[in-house]
């Protein structure tokens, strides 16, 4: 019987995907960054704490012989901000690179999925931002032709969130209805909660701040930006100049499902790919950690970058 | 599947219908017969292809990218949590997720857990956790009002229209959970990529709601 994937087109892909990783790791260690082993176990209790939104069912727990409940690394960052960032000394970046796999649960049973990321660890947020993003669309044009680059600012976000006033139960329920753009719930949460203006302006029109960055500014030129929210915005017009004519959309509601992030977030897709090639952004150190170091990163999943690829590429 | 086409799944049956009747009103897929054995039509003039689905599976394709939007009830989105964007109420396939069981039956039984027969065992789950009542699901693929008539459970959650199949069973509502309709869904990843075509075909929808 004929089998389903040829032996041949298996090391084909084998092959294609060791010259990306090569390349990328090329590239990084030329910029400086060391490679790091993140372990393969975290505590459940521990990434839960700092990832509360985190679906629990999409973990994959085992248990050590002392019965404490692991699980099997869902990410690298946290692994970063746990164990890396307290020991920083605040002195020359800390930047650093993983090839490695993260795990979870799906439809399917147990998915490892093949991730390359960097991450640097600064003091000066601003420049930290424009290198990471324009290395991120290097390697991302290593890797394919045709993605869309969206940028949003969880800063914003934050600011918009902090003038609510809401109980962690419903903020939680209003991060979810952001994370799903969920337009119709939002109208309900605005009316349930009697929220006033100006929050209310800014939570109704909060989907439409979408787009090229001059239709983000002038959507929201009506909602009476506190300066916090203007900061925001003025990090992604920093940004844009860095983007080397990437196809890049702007996101005010570009909400992850970590809470960790604190500053400019981004994403990119894929016209193949159903779920997104790369993900990163500026997160904080943990509460008790020093509040001066920020950190930024992200994560190229390679298989999902795979599904499309470049047109020259044989 | 023509990748340029912007892909929409529908369900089959009487949501497909309603669906197929709002996109026939702004002008798109006039020339779809939901009744028909064919899977896939092509609007060529619209740049639309649809695909007709059972209706769990227009979660699957749209999560999986093979559809860049669907449309499906939000009894299914809240069961199966899947992680697309839900852009848009559509207004029909209005119904409630409720509790239903004898009148009187309590929902709190002292000293077991409530018995819940049900097709959506995940939305039983969350929504008795957050009451802390606990409960033991019995899944059922259809016919749940069967549950407490055969005694395999106290009560049923499910979604009601009318009520009429509870009534002629002599079951009655005991508590609404969620309010459901239609919504329509999106890939992530297509949303961003087929974003004009997506937007265009949601202001066309809301265009038509206020005429």
């Amino acid at each position: 019987m004929k089998p389903v994937i040829e032996l041949s087109d298996q090391l084909n892909y084998l092959k294609r995907k060791q010259r990306l990783l090569n390349r990328y790791s090329e590239i990084v260690s030329h910029e400086g960054y060391v490679l790091y082993e993140p372990d393969d176990f975290e505590t459940y209790e521990r990434f839960m704490r700092i990832n509360e939104r985190v679906e629990p069912a999409s973990m994959v727990k085992v248990t050590d012989n002392h019965g404490d409940v692991l699980i099997l690394r869902p990410d690298v960052t946290t692994q970063v901000i746990d164990r890396l960032i307290p020991k920083w000394d605040g002195g020359e970046p800390l930047k650093l690179y993983y090839d490695t796999t993260v795990y979870k649960h799906t439809d399917g049973g147990i998915a490892g999925n093949r991730h390359f990321g960097v991450e640097t660890i600064a003091s000066n947020r601003e420049s930290s931002d424009d290198i990471i993003i324009s290395l991120a669309t290097r390697l991302l044009n290593e890797g394919t032709d045709d993605y869309v680059f969206v940028l949003g600012n969880q800063r914003f976000l934050n600011a918009l969130f902090s003038d609510l006033n809401l109980s962690q139960e419903k903020l939680g329920r209003l991060k979810e209805i952001i994370t799903y753009k969920n337009d119709y719930e939002l109208r309900r949460f605005v009316e349930n909660e009697s929220i006033g203006e100006p929050s209310r302006s800014r939570l109704l029109k909060l989907f439409e701040l979408e787009g090229d960055l001059k239709d983000v500014e002038q959507a929201s030129q009506a909602l009476n930006l506190t300066s916090a929210m203007q900061t925001a915005l003025n990090e992604l017009r920093r940004v844009k100049d860095t983007m080397n004519g990437a196809n890049t959309i702007y996101d005010l509601s570009l909400l992850s499902e970590y809470d960790y992030y604190e500053g400019v977030v981004f994403r990119a897709y894929g016209p193949e790919s159903p779920r997104a090639i790369l993900k990163g952004g500026r997160y904080a150190p943990l509460k008790e950690s020093d509040a001066s170091i920020s950190a930024i990163g992200f994560s190229i999943d390679i298989e999902t970058l795979l599904l499309g690829g470049k047109s020259n590429e044989s | 599947m023509n990748p340029n086409m912007l892909t929409i799944a529908l369900p089959k049956g009487r949501l497909g219908k309603d669906a197929i009747k709002r996109l026939t009103q702004v002008g798109i897929a006039k020339d779809i017969k939901e009744s028909s054995r064919k899977l896939i039509f092509e609007d060529p003039k619209n740049n639309v292809q649809i695909m007709f689905v059972k209706a769990l599976d227009v979660i699957t394709y749209v999560e999986k990218g093979v559809a860049d939007i669907g449309v499906v009830g939000r009894d299914n989105l809240l069961e199966e949590r899947p992680d697309v964007y839900i852009l848009k109420d559509l207004g029909f396939g209005v119904c409630k997720f409720s509790v239903a069981g004898y009148e009187g039956q309590s929902l709190t039984p002292s000293g077991r857990p409530l018995r819940v027969a049900t097709k959506y065992p995940g939305v039983a789950r969350a929504y008795f956790a957050k009451k802390k009542q606990p409960i033991e699901t019995t899944y059922l693929s259809g016919s749940v009002e069967l549950g407490p008539l055969v005694g395999i459970s106290d009560v049923i959650v499910d979604i009601v229209e009318t009520g009429g199949t509870l009534k002629a069973n002599g079951l009655s509502v005991l508590e609404d959970m969620h309010d459901v309709s239609a919504k329509l869904i999106a890939n992530r990843a297509k949303y961003r990529i087929k974003n004009a075509a997506i937007k265009t075909l949601i202001a066309y929808l809301e265009k038509e709601e206020t005429l």
